[in-house]
C-alpha cells in the first residue's frame, strides 16, 4: 500500500489543491460545513461534485443532479474496463474495494505498474494505498477550503477552477508517454473535442462522441495495418 | 435545499458514483479472454481525456492556455506531476493579480 500512496504523492498535491477549491465553492454555493464533507467523503469525485455545485439550489434539482453524476462518472466504467485482467490472484472482496477508490491518476499508475511488468507489487494493495492518499488528502483540501474560504478573493478562486484541467493534461501526459501507438487515435479524438467545442454542442455528447471517433480512428487504422500486411510480398 | 434533501442527494451521487466505479470492472469481466478488446480498450482512456482537457484549453484565456502548456511540457520533460502542477497552479494564481 505504501508504494500505492508513494507513487500518487504527487497527484495528491493537486488534490488537495483541488479539494480546497470545492470546499470554497461549496461554501459559496451555500452547502453547510457538514454537507460538503460528507460529500467529499462519500462521492470522492471533483468532477461530479462541482458539477452538482452549479446546480445545487432550491427546490432541489434531484433528477438533473442525478443525471450529470451518471454522464460525467460514465468514464469511471471505461477505466474498470481497461482495468480488467490487471489483478492477479481471486481476493474478490479486495479487488472490489480498491475499485471503490478508482480515480483517474489511480488507474492510470495501476496501468504503469502492470506495463512495468513488476510481478513483486501487489496491485490490489497498490492500488488501494493510491487511493487512500487520493481520499485524504481531497478530504484534506475540503477542510481547508471551508475553512479559510475568506482568506481567498474572488479573482483567485475564478483562476483555480481551470486546475482541474491541469490535472487532467498531467495524467493525460502520463498516459500518452507510455503509448505513443495510439498518439493519432488520440489526435483525432481530440480534434472531434474541438469541433463540438467550436460548434457548441451541448458538454454531454462531447464525451461519448471523442470516444466513438477514437474507437472508429483504432478500427480504421487496424483495417489499414491488415491490408498493408496483405500487400507484402 | 433542506439539510435531508441534501444528504439523501449526496447519497445518491455517491452511490451513482460507486455503481459506475465498481460496474465497468465487474461487467468487463466477461471480456477478460478476449484480446481483440484489449487494443480498443487501452484507446479509451485517452479518448474520454481529450473530452475535457480540449473543450477547457478552448475555452481559457491566455494565461489559462499558457498554464496548460507549461502544465504538459514540464510533465513531459520532468514526469513531475508535483513540478508540473505547481508551475501550473502557480501561473493561475498569478493571473489572478494581474
Amino acid at each position: 500500500m505504501g508504494k500505492g500512496a508513494s507513487a500518487l504523492s504527487g497527484f495528491a498535491i493537486s488534490t488537495l489543491m483541488f479539494g480546497l477549491m470545492f470546499g470554497i465553492a461549496a461554501t459559496s454555493a451555500g452547502l453547510s460545513r457538514l454537507e460538503a464533507l460528507t460529500m467529499s467523503a462519500l462521492v470522492f469525485s471533483g468532477s461530479v461534485q462541482f458539477a452538482s455545485l452549479e446546480v445545487w439550489n432550491h427546490p432541489a434539482p434531484l433528477v438533473t443532479i442525478l443525471i450529470s453524476s451518471i454522464l460525467i462518472s460514465s468514464r469511471n466504467i471505461l477505466l474498470g474496463l481497461v482495468l480488467i485482467g490487471q489483478f492477479p490472484g481471486r481476493d474478490g472482496f479486495w479487488r472490489i474495494l480498491s475499485m471503490s477508490f478508482l480515480t483517474d491518476p489511480n488507474a492510470i499508475t495501476t496501468l504503469k505498474l502492470a506495463q512495468s511488468n513488476d510481478t513483486h507489487t501487489n496491485r490490489i494493495a497498490y492500488m488501494l494505498g493510491g487511493g487512500f492518499i487520493l481520499h485524504i488528502s481531497w478530504m484534506v483540501g475540503t477542510f481547508c477550503g471551508l475553512t479559510f474560504t475568506d482568506l481567498f478573493g474572488h479573482s483567485q478562486i475564478q483562476a483555480m477552477r481551470f486546475s482541474g484541467v491541469l490535472v487532467m493534461s498531467t495524467l493525460m501526459v502520463l498516459f500518452a508517454k507510455g503509448n505513443t501507438k495510439n498518439a493519432f487515435l488520440w489526435i483525432v479524438s481530440g480534434l472531434c473535442a474541438a469541433i463540438l467545442t467550436i460548434f457548441q454542442v451541448h458538454s454531454y455528447l462531447i464525451m461519448p462522441s471523442c470516444v466513438l471517433a477514437g474507437v472508429l480512428a483504432f478500427f480504421y487504422k487496424l483495417n489499414t495495418s491488415r491490408e498493408s500486411q496483405g500487400k507484402l510480398p | 435545499m433542506n439539510s435531508q434533501t441534501a444528504l439523501l442527494m449526496i447519497l445518491l451521487m455517491s452511490l451513482v458514483v460507486l455503481v459506475t466505479r465498481i460496474g465497468g470492472y465487474v461487467l468487463g469481466m466477461g471480456f477478460q479472454r478476449a484480446e481483440r478488446f484489449k487494443g480498443v480498450l487501452e484507446v479509451l482512456p485517452g479518448c474520454a481525456m481529450m473530452a475535457l482537457i480540449v473543450p477547457g484549453a478552448l475555452g481559457g484565456s491566455t494565461y489559462e492556455v499558457l498554464a496548460l502548456g507549461v502544465t504538459s511540457v514540464t510533465m513531459w520533460k520532468t514526469g513531475s506531476v508535483a513540478i508540473a502542477t505547481i508551475l501550473g497552479i502557480g501561473i493561475l494564481l498569478g493571473s489572478s493579480l494581474v
